[in-house]
């Protein structure tokens, strides 16, 4: 089967995804989806193909592109170019806020690194099967650097038959979750979650700076011995990552995608490297195979139509994916601003999802398993589990409120650590760029 | 003073090559840091275990500048990260890091 990218062919600067042995070829530009991009959007999105003209990025307003590409998560990704830029002719001084609020990224991700390989050793230990889900890992594999993506936490895998134990140990070493550890042993629950719910989040101080680890059992509708029995290593800066093997962890990267509702471009950015990087190996029988048991054609076809309007990327075999459906679907994204992840209210939410299932049969179960408890309902306040009846009224009181009209927000996405100005306090005016040890950067 | 003491890195500190300079980061404060291409170089020396000379002389090898202006700019670094608790000192008997210098001296 053909497995090549095919590039568009609109910018005649080198391209990082025209690699020969991908068997690129070129594409027409009427295949181009309209975009709606503001003017360091568009050059963020020329940067991350690598087909950029070196003349625009002299000319751009950097603090302005600075300050969209930290909005976007897409902060490393100019920044590792920065040195290009430089020998573009782009004044050191505009390309300072850019380093500096990088450095506080790095540092950030520094911490998440340390962590996520604490954790793996220590559950390792312990006899629990954990590996580690987008994240740092993946920037080290995918970009050769912990510092590329912008990360707001460690995302662990772990076997649900192992969560219970998984997060006794998280509470020995000092982390709280809202969600009791009893309802990790309660089957009723577990059975009920999806890849949209089954996770817990933990949370402890390091250093004074809240460390957010989130424990998944369940990330794709498939068996759970599909998952565990093809994990592979990557090749990775610093060591080899043990992970998804590549085809259910592409199905991974666009199921999480499409579940944020496609709106972060880093995200697809980290599809796309993904892709450059790994669809030459991929099997992609298997990887249609996954899309199909999961029922999720259509979340990938439209990933893979946004793909190709920002990045003019095309995979071979996901084409028959791009449907006419996933088309229009993509188009409406594009005319939408670019913004990072949001907070929409529970019903935009559940409607959206809705929307993107694959068909009639899809929509009915997701709104049978609405109809279930979730933890808000399994869980008293003081962490006591309510009997199930009780749990099941309480959801449906809950669900009458919100037909109601009700419609209170939800945290239902990651949080938007992508500002420097948040994470990372920085003040210019102490800067001693002569001395080797510069000032401290900040606490993260 | 760390030129007489052996030196090794934190335990606490973990660091990030960005290739242009380097970030430091603090596990224990949250405290993160900026090294430059020459402290970088510095870093990766005493990460290396290296003495003041070897440094010196791969700073040679990279940078401009006399042999003075390398020892001090060493040594004014070491105190500075020592300040920070940055870098510790070894338990080891071994003073690599102190070099030839201070070799000299005792």
């Amino acid at each position: 089967m053909d497995t090549s990218l095919i590039p568009d062919t609109l910018h005649s600067s080198a391209a990082t995804y025209s690699h020969n042995s991908l068997g690129v070829q070129p594409r027409a530009a009427a295949d181009q989806l309209k975009i709606l991009l503001s003017p360091e959007e568009d050059l963020l999105v020329s940067m991350v193909t690598g087909r950029y003209d070196p003349a625009v990025f002299r000319k751009a307003d950097w603090p302005a592109l600075t300050v969209a590409a930290a909005r976007l998560g897409m902060l490393g990704h100019l920044a590792r170019r920065a040195e290009e830029f430089s020998l573009a002719g782009v004044p050191g001084s505009s390309l300072a806020a850019c380093v500096e609020a990088w450095r506080g990224q790095t540092a950030f991700n520094l911490l998440l690194a340390h962590t996520e390989k604490d954790w793996l050793g220590v559950l390792a230990a312990r006899g629990i099967t954990a590996i580690p889900l987008k994240g740092v890992s993946l920037s080290r594999i995918l970009y050769r650097s912990p510092a590329v993506r912008s990360t707001t936490d460690v995302d662990l895998l772990v076997p649900a038959a192992q969560m219970s134990t998984a997060a006794e140990i998280f509470e020995e070493r000092g982390y709280r979750s809202a969600l009791p550890r009893a309802l990790l042993s309660r089957r009723a629950f577990l059975s009920h979650t999806d890849e949209h719910t089954a996770e817990t989040v933990y949370v402890a101080e390091r250093g004074g700076i809240p460390v957010q680890v989130e424990l998944h059992w369940k990330i794709l509708p498939l068996q759970e011995k599909t998952i565990w029995n093809s994990l592979v290593e990557y090749d990775a800066e610093g060591g080899a990552v043990r992970g998804l093997s590549q085809a259910p962890y592409l199905l991974y990267l666009c199921a999480h995608l499409a579940g944020h509702g496609w709106r972060s471009l880093h995200w697809l950015a980290d599809i796309a490297a993904f892709l450059e990087k790994f669809s030459g190996r991929m099997d992609a029988a298997e990887f249609l195979g996954h899309c199909d048991r999961a029922r999720f054609r259509h979340r990938v076809g439209v990933t893979f139509a946004l793909l190709e309007a920002y990045f003019g990327m095309q995979w071979q075999p996901a084409k028959s994916l791009v449907t006419v459906r996933a088309r229009r679907a993509a188009e409406g994204f594009l005319r939408r601003p670019l913004e990072p992840a949001s907070t929409p209210g529970v019903l935009e939410v559940h409607r959206e999802r809705l929307r993107q299932l694959d068909g009639g049969k899809d929509r009915l179960r997701y709104l049978s398993r609405l109809a279930r408890p979730t933890r808000e309902e399994w869980a008293r306040e003081d962490g006591s589990l309510r009997t199930t009846a009780a749990a099941w009224a309480i959801r449906a009181r809950r669900l009458l409120n919100l037909a109601n009209g009700e419609n209170k927000p939800e945290k239902i996405v990651e949080s938007d650590f992508s500002s420097s100005a948040n994470r990372h306090p920085q003040d210019p005016a102490e800067r001693q760029a002569q001395r080797p040890l510069e000032r401290p950067r900040g606490t993260i | 003073m760390p030129g007489e003491t052996a030196l090794r890195v934190s335990p606490d500190v973990v660091a990030q090559d960005l290739g242009d300079g380097l970030v430091l980061l603090n596990l224990r404060t949250g405290i993160y840091w900026g090294l430059n291409s020459t402290g970088a170089a510095i870093w990766r020396g005493i990460e290396n275990q290296d003495g003041v000379e070897k440094i010196c002389r791969q700073l040679r090898a990279e940078f401009d500048g006399s042999e003075e202006e390398f020892a001090s700019a060493v040594h004014a670094l070491l105190s500075e990260l020592a300040a920070h608790e940055l870098i510790v000192e070894k338990a080891a008997s071994a003073a690599k890091i102190t070099g030839k210098k201070t070799r000299k001296a005792k």
